[in-house]
Parts: C-alpha cells; structure tokens; sequence
C-alpha cells in the first residue's frame, strides 16, 4: 500500500481526530493540558491503538531520559550550602 | 531561625528575609547546580556559577516578591551567565590570575570515585539519540527532561519564551522518536 493510501484510509477511520490528539500527546504527557483536554486525549488514548502507542514511546522516551540524570555530588552542594549559611549571617562581603 | 525557615519553605509568596535566605535557596541548589553544569559543561563553571547566583540573589532579595522562587533564581542564573561570558572572553584576560583560572577552567580536575560511582551511563540507544540532536534542542531536552524543570522555568533559566521552550523540546522528541523507531533496544520495551 503506497503512502497515500494509507494516509486515505487513516482520514477514513477518524485519522483527523488522530491528527488533533497527536498535536496534544507531548503536552499531555507534561501534564500542560487543562483538565478537559486531558481527558479527552486520556480517552482517545485507550480507544485508539495507533495512538495510544505513539503515547507509549513517548512515556518510555520521557523516562529513559530522566534516568539519565545522575545524583548532584555532595561537595559542591556542601560548599554552596555554606555560602548561603555566610550569606544569611553576614559572614560574607558581597 | 528554625520558625523563619519553615515560613518561608511553606509559604513561597512571604517575603524571604536575609537571615532565612540560607534555609530559603538551599532546596534549590541542587537544581541549580543541574542546570548550571547544563549551562557551562564544566563542573567547575557551574558551581562558580551557582556562587555568583546564590550573591546576586542574596543582594536582590528585596526586589523578590516571594512568589516562583525557582523561576526567579534560574533567571538570576541567566543574567549572571551572559555576564560571565563576557568577562570570559579571551580578549579580557588581564594578568596572571585570570590565565590561570582559565587554565584551571579547561582542565578541570578529574571526578572523585564518589562522582564516578554516582555517574550511571545512559543506555546506548537514549545517548545516541541524544547526539543527534542540534545544541538547542538538546538544551531543553536536557533542562526539561533530565533536570525535571517546567517549561516555565527551562523559559527562566534560557531568557526565551515559554512557547519556544515547548516547541523545541517536543520537536526534539518527535525527532529522537523517529530515529528510535528503527532501534530494537527502544521498540522491545513495549512492543
């Protein structure tokens, strides 16, 4: 089946709802979406495969990038931490 | 001192006072150290960064209304950036001390065993299509997605508008989802 093809059967199977959801996804999955339009997405997302999967690798996206994130070492933290403290006793010029 | 900070950790549109500023900052150091070494990639860079910040702030405190404590300091952080690099700039060096802290800056000291164990190595698959991204996009992605910012607050710390901070970040996962669709790591998670 050649690209526009499919794009024709996918306009035939509600494929412009997919088109609206599929603008809202990101945003959804950020929690940016008013109360409303998150559930409306939420429902679209159970209903529609096609969607719901496209939800799916952008949640496993989102993770896999916050486990990238690695602990703060602790003695930059510390040595920032006590020039607040300096700050806040007027221990410090600034 | 203990009642002072708890105000103010509860209550983020009281006024901050200088006694209480030590308690007010330190929740947020961590995530301004994050997002100064997404500034400078230098660890010692960012933590000087964070110092001018943690002045700047402290100096400013009574221009602070309270409210969007994070927002306010990673804007801090911004302007305080953009000086650095202007002192920074090759051409500015003046004497002895300011080549051998640019010395210092380019050779960093390497991590402790601490930093290293702390450290995880990304899966392959998540850091190649982290390469592949343009410096911006990977800017927001990086300040969103890893360091948890808002996109508020990624709009703070950068000086651009909240809206271009959505749209890059979501182009750059549309883009990072299309190159992993042909990845077997990325599709055998849930397919």
């Amino acid at each position: 089946m050649t690209p526009h093809a499919m794009l024709d059967m996918f306009r035939r199977k509600g494929g412009s709802r997919c088109i609206e959801i599929g603008r809202q996804i990101q945003t959804y999955l950020d929690g940016g979406l008013d109360p409303t339009s998150a559930a409306k997405v939420s429902s679209h997302l159970h209903a529609c495969r096609r969607c719901g999967l496209t939800a799916e690798d952008y949640r496993r996206l989102k993770s896999a990038l916050a486990e990238t994130s690695t602990p703060m070492p602790a003695e930059p933290l510390q040595r920032l931490q006590a020039l607040a403290a300096d700050l806040a006793a007027g221990d410090t010029a600034t | 001192m203990a009642d002072e900070s708890q105000t103010n950790d509860t209550n983020p549109a009281s006024p901050v006072t200088a006694r209480s500023f030590d308690a007010f900052v330190g929740p947020h150091l961590p995530v301004l150290l994050r997002v100064a070494g997404s500034l400078c990639r230098n660890p010692h860079d960012a933590e000087d960064l964070v110092q001018d910040t943690l002045i700047r702030a402290f100096n400013g405190l009574d221009d602070f209304d309270g409210a969007y404590p994070r927002a306010w300091l990673l804007t801090i952080m911004r302007n305080a950036n953009i000086n650095r690099h202007r002192r920074q700039r090759p051409g500015l060096l003046h004497d002895a001390t300011d080549l051998a802290n640019e010395a210092d800056r380019r050779n960093p000291p390497a991590p402790s065993a601490e930093d290293v164990a702390a450290a995880q190595a990304p899966a392959p698959w998540i850091a190649d299509a982290l390469g592949r991204l343009s410096p911006r996009h990977l800017q927001v992605v990086q300040l969103i997605d890893v360091d948890g910012l808002t996109y508020d607050e990624a709009a703070a710390a950068l000086g651009i508008p909240a809206g271009t901070v959505m749209s890059r970040l979501h182009r750059a996962r549309h883009r990072m989802r299309a190159h992993l669709a042909r990845h077997p790591d990325f599709r055998s998670q849930h397919r």
